[in-house]
C-alpha cells in the first residue's frame, strides 16, 4: 500500500516535473526564437523585379538594401560615409567622382568586390538592352559619361556638373552587383537570385507571397558610424512577407505572426498607440508625396486651361482627411515639405476654387452640358481617362477626385486595372491621368524622374512632358555646388512646374511603422522612407 | 374517327389546364416557394423603387459624415467616402440582378440551343459539342470567367458576357439529355415522318417538354450568377468605382472592417438575401416541376 503510494507519487513527481519543463520550453521558445528571426508585414508586394539596376519600385530597394552594399552610404541627417568606398573626391565643377574600393569585401558568391564590379555594375545600367529606369535616373541618366578604373580606384564621370550623385550613389538601386553571378544567371537574375555583398544573403522570392534573406556571416565592411555597429548582424534571417491588404498586413502583427509592419493604416493608428504591446514611429516622407500627372501628348489633357481647372477644382484639404484619414498634409510642390529645395511659396499657386476652375474652363471654350452636367466644346466632351493599380488608395484618390471633378463638369473616366496591364498602358501614354508617389533624398531624382525629356519615352516621365528650357533647368540645377543657389534653381523650376499647371500635388504623406515593443536598432533612411534591419535585434 | 378525336383534343386541353392548376396548387403548398417569392418580390420592389425609396444619390460624396454608424438620415451608415450605404445597396441591387439575369440568359439560350441540336441531330455534331462543354467543364467556373473578363478587360458587361460563357455547359448537358429522351417518344416520330422540318420539331416539339429543367436550372442560376459577378468585382475585374455593385462594396469596405462595420455588412447581408430567396424558389420549382432533378 506504501510502496503504492510512493510510486503514484513518483509518477507524480514525473508528471509535475514534465509538465513544467513542457511549459518552460513553451513559454521560451518564443522568445528564443524570435531573437534572431525578424518577420516583416510588407506592403509593397509588386516586385518587379529584385534587380537593383532593373527596379522601378522604391520598395524593393527596401528589401535589396539589405543584400547590396553601396559605395557610400548616407545617415538619416544627410551625411555621407564609407561604403564599399573608404574614400572620395569630387573634383570642382562635379563632374567626377573618384572613390577608393576597400579591398576586403567580397560578393556572395565569393567574388571579390573591386573597381570592376563597380564598372560592370554602372555600365550595365546605361547598356539599353537592360531599359533602366529608377537606377537609371539616379546614375544621372544621360548625363553618365562613364567609369574609369584605376587599380583600385574609380572615377565617374558626367558630361555636365552633377551635385546629387553622391545621393545617388548611396541608393540601394545604384548597389554593386556580382559580376560573375549577372553573367551567369542572364535574365534570371532578379527573379531566381541576386547577389550583392551586404550584411544578407538571398535566399528565396515567392511572388506575391514572401522574400527570404539569410545572415551573411563573413559581412564586415559595415558603416559603423551609421549603424552603431559593424560585422555579421544578430538577425539570421529576415523575410519579407508581402502582404498588400493593410487590414490583413496589420492582423499579422496583432496576431504575432509579424514583427514589423509598413504602412499602417491611418485609423488604428491611435488604438496601437494605446497599446503597451505594439510601438508606432512616423517620419515625414521625403521626396515627392502622392499626385497626378498629365499625360501632355493627348488630349485634353495637353491643354493648360484643362490642367490648371483640375488643379483649382481639387479640395486637397478635405482630401488629406479623407483619403489618408488626416494623416499628412496638402501638397504644394513636387517636393514634400521636408525636402532641400522646397519652396513654400508654391502653396499660393492653386487654392481650392472651384468657380475659378470653372471660370478658366469657360474661357477656354469648354461649355457646360446641361443635360449630362459635363462640359463640352465643338461636341467632344470633356473626358479625362485616367489609369491606376487596383488598390484601395488608388480606388479612394479617384473617386474623390472624380466627384470634384464632377463638379465643375469634367468626366474623369476610373479605369483600375491589374498592375502589369496598368504599366503597359501609361508606359505607352494611353492614359490622360496617373497617380504618382515617390521617395527620394535629393531634388535632382524627383525633378529628373518626373519632368526631364531623357524619360519621357515611356519611363517615369508619364507626363510625357518635352520642353528644352525645363532640361535645361534641371541639368543645371544638378550642377550647382552652392547650396543658396541650388535651392533658387528648384525655386524656379517649381515655379515653372505650377505656371505650366504640369500635375496636381495632392499630398505630402507621414510614413507609418508599428512594431514590437522589443525590436530595437531600426535605421530609417531617405527621409523615413527605406526601414533597415541590418543593426535590429530584439532585446 | 374524327369524333374520337375531338374528344381526345378536348382531353388534353383539360389535362393541360389542370397540370398549370395543379402547378399553383403544389407551388401554393410549398414553403420553399412561397418563402422564396416573398423575399425575392421585396428584393425587386426595393429595387425597383430604389430612386423612390433612396433619400441620396449613391455616388455622392457627404465628406464631413464619413464612417458614420447607421442612423435616421443614413439608415445603414456612410462609407469612407461619406457615401450613403443604404443607397448604394438599393441601386446596388439593380446591378446585381441586372447581371444575374442577363448572364443567365445568355447561359440558357446558349446552352439550350447547343444542348437541342446536340442531342437531336447525335453523331459528330454531338460529339463535337459536348467535348467542347467538356474542355469548359473542366475548368471551375469562377477560373474560367475570372480568365475571360481579363482577357476582355474589367467592365460590367464583360462580367456578364463571362458568367454567362462559364455557366453555359451546365444547360447544354441538361437539355441534352431531355432531348435524347424526348426524341425517342413516337409523338416526334410521327411528327417526322409527316414531314415537319427539323427547326419545327426541334423549337415546336421538343422544346416545350425539356422546358421544365431549363426553368429550374435558371432559377438557381441566377443565384449563382449574381454570387459569381459579385465575387469577380471583389477580385477586382468586374465594375469600376464608384459604381455601387456589392461586391465591390464588400472589397472596399475591407479596409475599415475593424473601425466600420456597416461598410460590408449591409452590402453582404445584401447578396444574402438575394441569393436565399432565389435559391428557396429555385428549390421549391424543383420540386414542384422536375423532383428527379438534382443539382
Amino acid at each position: 500500500m506504501i510502496r503504492k503510494l510512493r510510486f503514484g507519487n513518483r509518477v507524480g513527481l514525473l508528471a509535475l516535473l514534465m509538465t513544467v519543463v513542457l511549459l518552460l520550453g513553451v513559454a521560451l521558445a518564443p522568445v528564443s526564437a524570435q531573437q534572431t528571426e525578424l518577420t516583416i508585414g510588407f506592403s509593397f508586394a509588386d516586385v518587379d523585379s529584385l534587380d537593383p539596376g532593373v527596379t522601378t519600385s522604391s520598395g524593393v530597394g527596401i528589401m535589396i538594401g539589405h543584400v547590396f552594399d553601396t559605395l557610400i552610404v548616407q545617415n538619416p541627417l544627410g551625411t555621407f560615409h564609407p561604403g564599399l568606398a573608404t574614400e572620395w573626391r569630387v573634383n570642382d565643377d562635379a563632374t567626377e567622382y573618384t572613390f577608393v574600393i576597400r579591398d576586403d569585401a567580397v560578393f556572395h558568391d565569393g567574388t571579390p568586390v573591386n573597381a570592376e564590379a563597380v564598372k560592370f555594375t554602372f555600365d550595365r545600367i546605361v547598356d539599353p538592352a537592360l531599359n533602366s529606369q529608377m537606377a537609371f535616373s539616379f546614375l544621372g541618366s544621360t548625363n553618365y559619361a562613364g567609369t574609369d578604373v584605376d587599380g583600385n580606384t574609380v572615377t565617374v564621370r558626367f558630361n555636365s556638373p552633377n551635385a546629387a550623385f553622391l545621393d545617388g550613389v548611396s541608393q540601394p538601386q545604384l548597389g554593386i552587383v556580382s559580376p560573375t553571378a549577372v553573367e551567369e544567371l542572364g535574365e534570371d537574375f532578379g527573379f531566381a537570385g541576386i547577389v550583392g555583398s551586404g550584411p544578407f544573403i538571398f535566399e528565396s522570392f515567392t511572388p506575391g507571397s514572401e522574400v527570404v534573406l539569410v545572415r551573411n556571416p563573413d559581412y564586415n565592411w559595415g558603416s559603423e558610424e551609421v549603424f552603431g555597429r559593424s560585422g555579421p548582424s544578430d538577425l539570421e534571417r529576415i523575410t519579407f512577407k508581402l502582404i498588400e491588404e493593410p487590414n490583413t498586413r496589420l492582423a499579422a502583427l496583432e496576431s504575432g505572426e509579424v514583427d514589423f509592419i509598413d504602412g499602417v493604416p491611418g485609423l488604428d493608428v491611435q488604438r496601437l498607440d494605446e497599446d503597451p504591446n505594439f510601438v508606432i514611429q512616423q517620419f515625414d516622407q521625403a521626396g515627392h508625396g502622392w499626385s497626378l500627372m498629365f499625360n501632355q501628348e493627348k488630349a485634353p489633357s495637353n491643354e493648360l486651361a484643362v490642367r490648371r481647372a483640375v488643379n483649382y477644382a481639387i479640395d486637397k484639404e478635405t482630401m488629406v482627411d479623407v483619403v489618408w484619414n488626416g494623416f499628412g498634409q496638402p501638397a504644394c510642390s513636387p517636393l514634400t515639405h521636408v525636402m532641400f529645395g522646397y519652396d513654400p511659396s508654391t502653396c499660393d499657386a492653386f487654392t481650392y476654387d472651384p468657380d475659378m476652375a470653372a471660370a478658366i474652363l469657360d474661357e477656354a471654350g469648354w461649355v457646360l452640358n446641361e443635360e449630362t452636367g459635363i462640359r463640352e466644346r465643338d461636341g467632344v466632351p470633356l473626358v479625362l481617362e485616367h489609369y491606376a493599380p487596383d488598390r484601395p488608395l488608388s480606388a479612394a484618390m479617384a473617386e474623390f477626385v472624380q466627384a470634384d471633378l464632377a463638379a465643375v463638369g469634367i468626366d474623369f473616366q476610373i479605369n483600375l486595372v491589374e498592375f502589369s496591364a496598368y504599366l503597359d498602358i501609361v508606359r505607352a501614354g494611353e492614359h490622360n491621368t496617373q497617380n504618382w508617389w515617390d521617395t527620394q533624398t535629393d531634388p535632382d531624382g524627383v525633378m529628373r524622374t518626373l519632368f526631364h525629356s531623357s524619360n519621357a519615352d515611356g519611363g517615369t516621365n508619364r507626363n510625357r512632358y518635352r520642353d528644352e528650357e525645363m532640361d535645361r533647368l534641371i541639368d543645371t540645377a544638378a550642377g550647382i555646388a552652392d547650396p543658396v543657389e541650388r535651392a533658387a534653381a528648384y525655386a524656379q523650376i517649381q515655379q515653372k512646374v505650377n505656371d505650366e499647371a504640369l500635375m496636381v500635388f495632392f499630398e505630402d504623406p507621414v510614413v507609418i511603422y508599428a512594431s514590437v515593443p522589443n525590436l530595437e536598432g531600426l535605421v530609417v533612411f531617405s527621409g523615413g522612407f527605406q526601414p533597415n534591419f541590418y543593426a535590429a535585434h530584439f532585446s | 374517327m374524327t369524333e374520337q378525336s375531338t374528344v381526345r383534343v378536348k382531353l388534353e386541353q383539360e389535362r393541360g389546364e389542370s397540370r398549370i392548376l395543379g402547378f399553383v396548387r403544389r407551388a401554393r403548398r410549398s414553403p420553399n416557394v412561397i418563402v422564396g417569392t416573398t423575399v425575392l418580390s421585396l428584393v425587386i420592389i426595393l429595387v425597383v423603387l430604389a430612386p423612390v425609396l433612396s433619400p441620396f444619390d449613391p455616388i455622392e460624396q457627404f465628406r464631413r459624415e464619413r464612417l458614420m454608424g447607421p442612423s435616421a438620415t443614413h439608415y445603414f451608415g456612410t462609407d469612407n467616402l461619406g457615401r450613403d450605404i443604404f443607397a448604394r445597396v438599393l441601386f446596388g441591387g439593380r446591378i446585381s440582378l441586372q447581371v444575374g439575369i442577363i448572364s443567365v440568359s445568355i447561359a440558357s439560350l446558349g446552352g439550350t440551343f447547343l444542348g437541342l441540336i446536340s442531342g437531336y441531330y447525335g453523331r459528330w455534331l454531338d460529339s463535337l459539342i459536348m467535348r467542347l462543354i467538356d474542355v469548359l467543364l473542366s475548368f471551375p467556373s469562377i477560373l474560367l470567367a475570372l480568365a475571360i473578363v481579363a482577357v476582355l478587360g474589367r467592365d460590367l458587361r464583360n462580367v456578364m458576357l463571362a458568367v454567362g460563357i462559364a455557366t453555359l455547359p451546365i444547360y447544354t448537358r441538361v437539355v441534352r439529355a431531355s432531348t435524347l429522351s424526348v426524341k425517342e417518344i413516337d409523338y416526334i416520330t410521327a411528327a417526322r415522318a409527316l414531314g415537319a422540318p427539323a427547326w419545327r420539331i426541334l423549337f415546336f416539339h421538343i422544346l416545350p417538354n425539356v422546358l421544365a429543367p431549363i426553368i429550374v436550372v435558371s432559377t438557381n442560376g441566377i443565384a449563382g450568377a449574381i454570387i459569381a459577378g459579385a465575387a469577380l468585382s471583389f477580385l477586382g475585374v468586374g465594375a469600376q468605382p464608384p459604381t455601387p455593385e456589392w461586391g465591390l462594396m464588400l472589397s472596399q469596405g475591407q479596409e475599415f472592417l475593424r473601425v466600420a462595420w456597416w461598410v460590408t455588412t449591409f452590402p453582404g447581408l445584401a447578396i444574402m438575401v438575394t441569393v436565399l430567396g432565389i435559391n428557396l424558389l429555385g428549390d421549391g420549382l424543383r420540386d414542384i416541376l422536375d423532383p428527379r432533378l438534382k443539382i
